[in-house]
Parts: structure tokens; C-alpha cells; sequence
């Protein structure tokens, strides 16, 4: 009996172990069609720090500034920068873009870090002017070959999960050592905002 | 960038035209994307009580259906489409109370849309069309409920709400980038 035991265990092993080693040949792709353009869309907020570092900013903050804003600034991000990037795949330019993303991970970052806590219409014009920016970058850096609505979903899903991820960190807040913990992490990415301001990163 | 590509799908080899029309629905991405709009719309309602909103949309879908077999030419604008789900993604995602009539409303419309949307391909015999027709329109219930359904079963708390508006604020920003991309094709 125990010797069968083992045998099938040593079956799911081998088993396993040749599925993992097939992974790599079934992820083989060209990175066409909806896949590719899902991919290419969720990863093109991940690939650039200075977005990562707003996103995740938005959300803390809106954990921050307690329970409506912590619904509304992620509402507001995402449709808003989706008129960004609508600008921007019509070809209409915004002057400073890059320099806006930047000033957007240092405001955001600033306001968590001095425990900032303005009307909540004010945060959601704020977090709305950022966002037009960040939009605007995905639009204009947009792959021709992307599938257009696989692009737009991966690139909007990828962008609230970053901002889950800020609120997530932000919900910390309700300990006494969270604040803290929330307050230093806002400190940090007006850190990062200033790095790329200044071109150091 | 081919906005076409995004709607382009062929048969699925080895099922029968019923279900085709079946995976339709779920094949078609802007269709996905209306259904889950519409089915978190529909879970907004509490306790879950869809019978009106998706007899609406059951009967209008059926009509739509029901004139695209008989006129296989139809076709739809996908702005049309888009701004639709927009609409009803907006109400979600801003916790507006609307009255009973403008849901009805709502869900006819969208019904009127993705039935001309299912229109079988009209190279295939009227046979074949009605059972495609058929398969489309069970599978567009049978996903709106399913999202609605699904949806309503998530717990009376205010993350659930804050996540529905969120997830609704993802399909407008979506709905948004696509009439872009459409409008930079034509």
C-alpha cells in the first residue's frame, strides 16, 4: 500500500514537474492578438516607475483621507486618464507630460507624507489634472500593433490594481504605527517624484 | 492599431451552429464588456430581484434577433455600443438612484444592441442562422445572469460597493479608449 502511496506520489511529481517544464513552451508567443495587446496594456503601467509610484500614491492617499475618498479617487483616476489617453491617441499634445507625471509623484506623495487633508473635491481635481498626464503617456506610447480594446482593459485593470495596492498599504492607517508606517511610505514616493524631476532616475 | 481585429472571431470548429451562437457572447469582447456592465447594474438591486430588467432585455434581444435574420445586412455602429455601456457604468460607478423606468429602458436598449450585434453571418443557410440566432440569445441571458447573479452575492458592505463602483469606473475608462481608437481609425 505504501509503496503504491509513493509510486503515485512520485507519478504527481513527474506529472508536475513536465507540466512546469511545458510552461515554456506553451508562454512561447509573438505577442499579437488579444493576448498580446492584454499584456502589453497591463504591463505598460508596471514598466515605468514614475507610474507605479503615482498609482500606488492614489491610493494610499485616498485610504488616507478615509472612506468616500478612498472609492472616489480610484473612480476618478481611471476615467479620467482614460480622456488622457484618448487625447493622446488623437494625436493632441500636452506640453510637460513627462514632467506632470513626475510632479504628480511628488505632490501625491507629499500630501501623505505631511498628512495632508484637503476637501475631498479639491484631492479629486488633483488626482483628476495628474491623471489627464498619465493618461496622456499610455495614448501617445500606444504599439501599433496592439489590439485596441485587449490594450485598454489590460492597461486600466493593471492601473487599479496598483491603486488596491496603495489602498491596501493605506488601510494601515487605523493602527497608531500604520500612520506612520503610511506617512513614510508617502515620503518615499515624493522621494522617487523628486528623482525623476530632477532626471536622477 | 484595427479596431475590427477586436470584434473578429470565427466559428469554433466541432460545435454545431447552436453553440456558436452560444460562445458568441463570450467570444465578442465589447459584448463581454456590455454584459458585465449590465449584470453589475442588475446586482445593484437588493434584494436580487432581475425579473423585469431581464424580461426587457430577454424580449428586446429576441426582437433585435429575430429582425437581423430576416435582414442579415444589419450592422450596428460600435459607438453605439460603447456609449451604452458608458452610460450605464456611469450610473453605477456614481451611486445614482435612478427610477424604475430608465433601468427598463437601459436594459432594452442594450438588449436591441447586442442582438443586432449576434446577427449570424449571412453566407450561412436560414437554418443555420436561426440556430446561431438561438444560441446567441440563450448565451446573452444566460451570461447577464450569471454576472448579476454572481454579483449580487457579494456581501452588504461597503467594500463590495466601493469595488462595483470601481470595476464600473474601469469599463467607462475602457469604453472611453475605444471610441478614441475608433474614431482615430476612421
Amino acid at each position: 500500500m505504501a509503496t503504491l502511496t509513493e509510486s503515485r506520489r512520485a507519478t504527481r511529481g513527474w506529472v508536475a514537474a513536465s507540466l512546469l517544464l511545458s510552461c515554456g513552451v506553451a508562454s512561447a508567443h509573438s505577442g499579437g492578438g488579444e493576448g498580446g495587446g492584454f499584456t502589453s496594456g497591463f504591463l505598460h503601467p508596471i514598466f515605468g516607475l514614475d507610474h507605479v509610484a503615482a498609482m500606488v500614491a492614489v491610493g494610499l492617499w485616498g485610504a488616507f483621507l478615509g472612506s468616500r475618498a478612498m472609492w472616489l479617487l480610484p473612480v476618478i483616476f481611471p476615467v479620467v486618464m482614460a480622456v488622457g489617453g484618448a487625447l493622446g491617441v488623437a494625436g493632441v499634445p500636452i506640453p510637460g507630460v513627462e514632467t506632470g507625471i513626475a510632479l504628480s509623484a511628488v505632490a501625491l506623495g507629499a500630501m501623505i507624507a505631511f498628512a495632508v487633508k484637503p476637501p475631498l473635491w479639491v484631492a479629486g481635481v488633483l488626482v483628476g489634472v495628474f491623471a489627464i498626464f498619465h493618461g496622456h503617456a499610455h495614448g501617445t506610447e500606444l504599439p501599433e500593433s496592439a489590439n485596441a480594446l485587449a490594450f485598454a482593459v489590460g492597461f486600466v485593470i493593471s492601473t487599479g490594481l496598483l491603486h488596491l495596492c496603495g489602498i491596501a498599504f493605506g488601510l494601515l492607517v487605523k493602527y497608531p504605527w500604520g500612520k506612520s508606517a503610511v506617512r513614510v511610505g508617502g515620503g518615499a514616493i515624493a522621494v522617487l517624484g523628486v528623482c525623476f524631476l530632477t532626471g536622477a532616475l | 492599431m484595427n479596431v475590427a481585429q477586436v470584434l473578429a472571431h470565427s466559428m469554433v470548429k466541432g460545435l454545431d451552429e447552436f453553440q456558436n451562437g452560444f460562445l458568441h457572447p463570450l467570444m465578442t469582447p465589447v459584448q463581454l464588456l456590455v454584459l458585465v456592465t449590465f449584470g453589475l447594474w442588475l446586482s445593484r438591486r437588493r434584494p436580487f430581484a432581475p425579473a423585469r430588467e431581464v424580461g426587457a432585455f430577454a424580449a428586446s434581444s429576441a426582437l433585435a434577433l429575430g429582425v437581423v435574420l430576416m435582414f442579415p445586412r444589419a450592422e450596428l455602429p460600435l459607438l453605439a455600443v460603447l456609449l451604452t455601456a458608458m452610460a450605464a457604468a456611469s450610473l453605477i460607478a456614481s451611486g445614482y438612484r435612478e427610477a424604475a423606468a430608465i433601468r427598463y429602458v437601459g436594459f432594452a436598449l442594450a438588449g436591441v444592441l447586442l442582438g443586432i450585434d449576434s446577427a449570424p453571418d449571412p453566407w450561412v443557410s436560414r437554418w443555420d442562422a436561426f440556430k446561431m440566432a438561438a444560441g446567441s440569445w440563450v448565451g446573452l441571458q444566460v451570461v447577464l445572469l450569471c454576472v448579476g447573479y454572481y454579483s449580487s452575492l457579494l456581501p452588504d458592505r461597503k467594500w463590495a460597493m466601493y469595488g462595483v463602483r470601481i470595476v464600473a469606473s474601469w469599463v467607462i475608462a475602457i469604453a472611453v479608449m475605444m471610441i478614441a481608437f475608433l474614431f482615430r481609425r476612421s
